[in-house]
């Protein structure tokens, strides 16, 4: 088995790292710290890849974790301090907007978005972001994430009725 | 009779348990309507997809970070070395204390500073501090040539080397923004830097400069009123309160300022932010716009307003030079192109549109304005 190294790793799998990250973290991750934490771990690691699985899903796990610790830390952070918004966000992402009204309508639909999947099981919201934000088929989430098909099918029916409670819950999504 | 928690809980296991095995093939981003529970949820999922989380440039650099600090300790190694330090000090404070209570030794600085006058008889305790007191006794200056160790200094003996003491220091929110760790702490870092190195043409030239010391405590005193306007701006949804910090930058610093840019940047946002784009388009209109870098974002922004204004002549100027730069694919560009069509569109150039429809759907297959170009291409 041929390991590529970490510039072409990087070169090759940045753009759907960076897609996943900023797709299961939400509005509130510092998507460029992620990635470079995900690739820093991915090249301490690559020698331990035996190549039994594909290095997408081997990311993708590294990816996950990484995301779900960084989310657990905020969510203690958030409670520490009360906060319900992050540091200043990129100012970057100012830059993307058309109008600020649409930009507006936009973040509050994202806010609203992961308000509901933050309450959802992690099982769940992983899953339903794949299929539902990544626009992936139950298939290839299968090959990425090493789930059974079987089982993936089962969790995303339970995470769209568990979806659609909590946002009935959430008002909708137009709080 | 069931409480009605437990109801709620069991009608949500009940639907839980007849989820099946049934493959979903279609997701709900992917419906056309938007009625229904299933088409609103998709209309909301739809807005929280993220196509390009960062741009080629970020890609860049992230890639540049990756080469340097890959060949750093991890940070659990790192965290090893220094829990390893804080025990090293714990045993060595226990050693000390155990020594101290079990020959007599004495570390107490006090003690230390009082220097017995030579003959007078010492107070001491345990035998080790009596030989010690002994033999600085015998090697102490006769007590005539020793002066008074209270005795105050006078101002003239006082060090005329102003120490960095003399130095004004910075105000308490300045200091604050310029330790912390966000993206903007770091952009005030790599604004500081550029601050710092010498003007092209301005080495060796007879102009005085300040002390480094006072022209960081401006520059942290300028960007620290910059986050808090970023943060009124971006944190609080307070675009006015954001505006009146950004009047207070202006009157401090001025249009010179080491951060002006980005000061005018925040306040075309918070302009854009209260619907005032006419007063937006006056400000941009006053800034010499260079098509790279941060200022890329406002010739963008000047473009679309010039265009909402109907002007598209002048609107196609800057949309042209946003799209002269080769190689660059990302947001930006996206809007510059199909900017640039509407404006040829509009100006009744059929084909120059055409052709900008035609090479945004190539770059941008999935961009934001890409549904609205097919329809535009097959009317």
């Amino acid at each position: 088995m041929v390991r590529p190294d970490l510039d072409a790793l990087y070169r090759q799998h940045a753009p759907a790292v960076a897609r996943w990250v900023a797709h299961l973290g939400g509005p509130r991750v510092d998507v460029d710290d992620l990635v470079h934490e995900v690739f820093l771990i991915a090249h301490r690691r690559l020698a331990e890849f035996r190549g039994d699985a594909k290095i997408t899903t081997w990311l993708y796990r590294i990816t996950e974790r990484v995301v779900s610790a960084r989310r657990r830390r905020d969510r203690a952070r958030r409670f520490m301090t009360r906060l319900w918004r992050g540091d200043v966000e990129q100012s970057t992402a100012a830059m993307s907007r058309l109008t600020p009204i649409e930009e507006v309508e936009r973040q509050q639909a994202r806010d609203a978005v992961y308000r509901v999947l933050d309450r959802m099981g992690e099982k769940y919201r992983s899953l339903l972001i794949l299929f539902e934000l990544e626009g992936m088929s139950g298939e290839e989430i299968a090959a990425l994430t090493g789930i059974k098909l079987a089982t993936i099918w089962v969790r995303l029916r339970r995470g769209r009725l568990l979806f659609l409670a909590e946002l009935e819950r959430d008002g909708g999504g137009l709080r | 009779m069931r409480p009605p928690w437990l109801r709620r809980s069991w009608a949500r296991f009940t639907a839980l348990r007849a989820a099946d095995r049934t493959p979903v093939r279609r997701a709900w981003t992917a419906l056309d309507e938007v009625d229904g529970d299933e088409g609103r949820a998709g209309a909301l999922l739809r807005q929280a997809i993220v196509r390009e989380p960062m741009s080629d440039t970020q890609l860049a650099a992230g890639r540049a970070r990756l080469r340097r600090d890959r060949l750093r300790a991890p940070r659990g190694a790192r965290l090893a070395q220094i829990a390893a330090g804080l025990v090293v000090m714990l045993v060595a404070g226990a050693l000390l204390a155990a020594a101290r209570h079990f020959l007599g030794w004495s570390a107490s600085g006090s003690e230390r500073r009082t220097f017995p006058a030579a003959g007078e008889p010492q107070a001491v305790r345990g035998r080790a501090h009596a030989r010690a007191g002994a033999v600085i006794a015998a090697a102490a200056p006769p007590a005539a040539l020793v002066p008074p160790a209270e005795e105050p200094v006078p101002p003239a003996y006082a060090p005329a080397r102003p120490g960095p003491a003399a130095l004004p220091r910075p105000p308490r929110s300045a200091r604050i923004a310029a330790s912390r760790p966000t993206t903007h702490a770091r952009a005030e870092v790599a604004v500081d830097d550029r601050a710092a190195r010498p003007a092209p043409g301005a080495a060796g030239d007879s102009v005085e400069h300040p002390p480094p010391g006072l022209a960081t405590s401006r520059l942290a005193e300028e960007s620290g009123l910059l986050t808090l306007a970023l943060r009124k701006l971006r944190q609080d949804d307070d675009p006015a309160g954001a505006l009146a910090t950004l009047d207070e930058h202006t009157r401090r610093f001025g249009a010179v300022g080491a951060l002006a840019v980005e000061a005018d940047t925040a306040r075309v946002e918070a302009l854009l932010r209260l619907g005032r784009h006419a007063d937006a388009l006056a400000r941009l209109e006053g800034l010499a716009l260079a098509p790279t870098g941060s200022s890329r974002g406002l010739l963008a922004a000047r473009a679309e307003l010039r265009a909402e204004q109907g002007r598209c002549v002048a609107a196609a100027v800057d949309f042209d030079r946003l799209l002269s730069r080769a190689g660059e694919h990302d947001a930006i560009v996206e809007r510059a192109l199909h900017g640039r069509a509407s404006c040829r569109a509009q100006a009744g150039d059929v084909m120059g549109a055409r052709a900008d429809l035609e090479t945004y759907l190539a770059r941008f297959p999935d961009g934001r304005f890409a549904a609205e170009a097919r329809s535009m291409l097959h009317r």
